[in-house]
């Protein structure tokens, strides 16, 4: 990497709170640090500080062939294409995962257009012959080597995260006097989107609060976005169908104090999703000494590996009872926390992401 | 490594199994009936909003090829205007801007597009020469000329004469263009008619799997009134058990509630008087003379069993209450014949010596632990050389509250040394300082039936032995009565099943 100088770190859009932004800003400030020329580049981007700088203009950063150019894909962007068309640069991929189409349909024509078109894009960019192929898991990675990229090139790399940030600041007390009552406290986060799983939890959630607990809530932490009325509707439906009326907690977009204050309150942290490339969610609840329990689906596995309770099947009885297990048995929830919290200081910190990022950007020199 | 060796040791794998089995226990049990009924309505409701599975397959009608964009940035007008509406515009976007549409500006182009106000070149060219389309400079042969042509079209005369006149020099490509439209047209409903074909016959078959799901549709109505009311059922049952757990409760919260009473006097105490040792002596003391007095616990329990029948002939078998309970002797032979039963008891002393047989007591003043009591929740009340160690007017009181306490057909049991026995009246009754004053058998019948009580007995028990008095003249009969008759009387009442009104 003797002669690496410029690096730009490119991605279609850029917005706080969001998991791709958080894996770019990471890296460019990875990059910064280590004394490289770095430079972030987007078709939009909602910060002021620090600068992101427009992709029309990348050409007039990068010329060089020892340059290189990292671009992190999670949708359908035409730029990103055109740009490994036309590079004449060292190009590397960070490969975030894109939601198969199949979850959007009925829900948003806008989703399924644009995840649709950007697995097509996958494909070329798979077998463009790019200089590195960065994923963040091995769920990810497999996806890229069956798609035709050389496994040589592939890497796992997890993405960048906030949860330093969220490690330093205060907890909002409101939430803590709220919340902390006495009842068990569930948490899952993420956005309210139909490939997260929101119903199979419910239905795990309603076995465990009538058949074992009804002294518990379910605390739903995550934007409800207008394109998904229909789902967010569905969801309140099956609230209610299943008697859990005042048991569930939808809390809409929060503050990050707010955020901690609910990893901080919840006796266990519990998702149902159907897709992910990485869950970033797991790792904030494993840093923050929330035991898991989760559906096997996609990279779950990968991300929270044996530090916490992984189930094969996706039935409601037996999350129900894993529940129950984690809740009832307070030794075995705080061992499970201790190793959770020990598998993100060696695999996900912030730090041993950066050694792992500059493992892999050694390939390209050897 | 050190992090390593500091990893708990989990085994995930015999968790899960352990998770697996306790989860299939308790299906076994039978217990996970409220919330597999709900989730099963919830399916069924479900299933009820949903199409039927089995219905028949059509394929998407594709009317237009797809797009493959050019790695060298050029187009000809006709790669682009052989797409249609959505997709049209969909395409437009990724070949000339470079990236997909933002969702308002395809929503805007689709609208107009649909409203025949700008035609499809019209879109290509303000696409291509916006400020985004021209620092994309994609080069699409046959749209540059016409914006400049446009321009002059806006001149007046000429503009029109202009118009004309590239209409006519046109007008052999148009007319070209137009037959082109004409075939693609009729090709296209070629394509519709044979599809409407398919969809026909496919009606057909859908509306007969229509008619037969209707009837199928009354049975699933069935099936989701069954598992409401199933539902219903298991709220119900999961109510009754509620119910209880909250009685068991609040009689815990209670009996709680008087420890901490009694402890909490005897911590303050102390702080008000220097009394507290000298009581807690004189509890021991009174104990001791119990001990002493009273007999030893068989045979105070054979003296007690008369009562035990009494109890089971009117098939009482829980909720007594047991006033002044002593040693616990009454206690301990209600609980060996299987009778739930609680007593209260002042002296600290004998409160521990009850409690340390396991018995259910609670340490208060009774009258104060009645009035704790709910109306109607007892089965019984007893009191055993009880009433003799209360004032007359705090008597009254107690069985005022009893009456209140019991339920209809509850019953009052009290003994106490019969006055009637003189030796008794006038020697043992001195014997035990904590006595008040004999009662009159009379007297106690005619305050319970004053206050309220019904069917009131009177038995005269524990009868001296070893009487010289056997004659069978009046002088040897009173002389037995006086001296030999029964040491103990008890008077048993009953809560009327309407209660009359208690005169104030």
């Amino acid at each position: 990497m003797a002669n690496l100088k410029r690096i730009a770190v490119v991605t279609s859009h850029l917005a706080p709170g969001d998991a791709v932004s958080n894996d770019v800003m990471g890296m460019y400030e990875a990059f910064l640090r280590r004394g490289y020329d770095a430079r972030m580049y987007a078709g939009s981007s909602d910060f002021d500080d620090p600068v992101v700088h427009p992709i029309s203009e990348i050409r007039s950063f990068i010329d060089q062939p020892d340059d290189l150019v990292i671009y992190h894909h999670s949708i359908a962007w035409t730029p990103g294409q055109e740009l490994l068309r036309d590079a004449t640069c060292r190009v590397g991929i960070k490969y975030h995962n894109i939601t198969p189409a199949k979850f959007f349909v009925g829900f948003s024509s806008w989703h399924e257009e644009m995840c649709r078109t950007g697995r097509d894009e996958l494909k070329e960019i798979a077998v463009a012959g790019c200089d590195l192929y960065l994923a963040d898991s091995s769920y990810n990675r497999k996806e890229l080597v069956e798609l035709g990229a050389a496994p040589g090139k592939c890497l796992v790399v997890p993405p960048f995260h906030h949860i330093d940030r969220l490690e330093s600041l205060d907890a909002d007390e409101k939430v803590l006097d709220t919340y902390r009552d006495g009842k068990t406290n569930i948490l899952m986060v993420s956005r309210i989107a139909p490939h997260k799983g929101h119903m199979a939890l419910l239905e795990a959630f309603a076995m465990y609060y009538l058949d074992y607990n009804s002294e518990c809530r379910l605390i739903i932490v995550g934007k409800e976005e207008e394109r998904f009325q229909r789902y967010s509707r569905k969801m309140r439906d099956v609230v209610s169908s299943l008697l859990l009326d005042g048991a569930v907690v939808f809390t809409g977009p929060v503050t990050d104090r707010a955020l901690k204050s609910y990893y901080l309150l919840s006796n266990l942290f519990a998702i149902a999703s159907e897709h992910e490339g990485f869950c970033v969610p797991i790792v904030e609840a494993m840093a923050l000494k929330v035991p898991v329990v989760a559906y096997a689906s996609s990279a779950i596995p990968d991300t929270l590996g044996d530090a916490g309770v992984l189930l094969d099947e996706r039935d409601p009885v037996l999350m129900a009872g894993a529940i129950n297990r984690l809740i009832s048995d307070e030794d075995l929830s705080f061992n499970l926390a201790v190793n959770a919290r020990q598998r993100y200081d060696r695999h996900f910190s912030n730090d041993k992401i950066e050694t792992e990022l500059f493992g892999a950007l050694s390939q390209l020199t050897s | 490594m050190m992090t390593e060796a500091t990893q708990s040791q989990i085994n995930l794998e015999q968790l899960m199994s352990e998770i697996r089995e306790a989860v299939a226990r308790r299906e076994a049990e039978g217990r996970a009936s409220l919330a597999g009924a709900t989730l099963e309505l919830y399916e069924a409701m479900l299933a009820a909003d949903q199409p039927s599975a089995q219905s028949v397959e059509v394929s998407p009608l594709e009317l237009q090829p797809e797009f493959v964009r050019n790695p060298d940035n050029r187009y000809h007008i006709n790669d682009l205007l052989q797409y249609h509406d959505r997709t049209f515009v969909w395409n437009a976007y990724r070949a000339i801007l470079k990236r997909e549409p933002d969702e308002p500006g395809l929503n805007q182009y689709v609208k107009t597009l649909r409203s025949g106000r700008y035609n499809k070149t019209d879109i290509l060219a303000s696409l291509r020469f916006s400020v985004e389309g021209k620092s994309n400079n994609v080069e699409i042969v046959g749209l540059e000329r016409r914006p400049f042509f446009r321009h002059l079209y806006r001149v007046p005369v000429l503009g029109y004469l202009l118009e004309m006149l590239v209409a006519i020099v046109r007008l052999p490509t148009t007319i070209h263009g137009q037959r082109q439209f004409q075939e693609h047209v009729l090709a296209r409903q070629e394509l519709m008619a044979s599809h409407f074909n398919q969809l026909s016959r496919t009606a057909f078959l859908v509306s007969e799997s229509v008619s037969n799901e209707l009837s199928e549709g009354s049975a699933s109505q069935k099936k989701v009134a069954e598992l409401q009311r199933q539902q219903v059922a298991a709220l119900f049952r999961e109510q009754r058990q509620m119910s209880d757990r909250l009685a068991t409760l609040s009689i815990e919260t209670r009996n709680r509630l008087n420890r901490l009473h009694g402890s909490s006097r005897r911590v303050l105490e102390p702080a008000g008087a220097s009394q507290p040792e000298d009581a807690s002596r004189f509890d021991e003391l009174l104990a001791a003379f119990a001990d002493e007095f009273r007999g030893t616990r068989d045979e105070v329990k054979d003296g007690l069993q008369r009562y035990l029948q009494l109890l089971e002939t009117a098939n009482i078998k829980n909720r007594v209450l047991d006033l002044g309970c002593g040693r616990g002797e009454w206690l301990e032979l209600l609980k060996e014949a299987g009778l739930e039963a609680e007593g209260v008891e002042t002296n600290h002393a004998l409160f521990e010596r009850a409690r340390a047989l396991g018995l259910e007591v609670i340490q208060a003043d009774a009258l104060s632990h009645l009035r704790s009591v709910p109306d109607a929740s007892l089965n019984a009340v007893t009191g055993f050389h009880f009433v003799e160690h209360v004032p007359f007017a705090i008597l009254i009181e107690v069985i005022d509250e009893a009456l209140r306490v019991l339920r209809p057909g509850g019953l009052l049991i009290f003994e106490t040394p019969n006055p009637k026995n003189l030796v008794v009246a006038a020697c043992n009754f001195n014997s035990d300082p904590t006595h008040h004053k004999p009662i009159f058998p009379e007297t106690l019948r005619f305050v319970l039936s004053q206050r309220g009580f019904a069917n009131i007995l009177i038995e005269y028990v524990n009868p001296a032995p070893g009487s010289p008095f056997v004659e069978d003249n009046d002088m040897s009969r009173a002389l037995d009565s006086w001296f030999y008759s029964g040491r103990d009387f008890a008077v048993i009442g009953t809560k009327p099943e309407e209660i009359r009104a208690t005169p104030e």
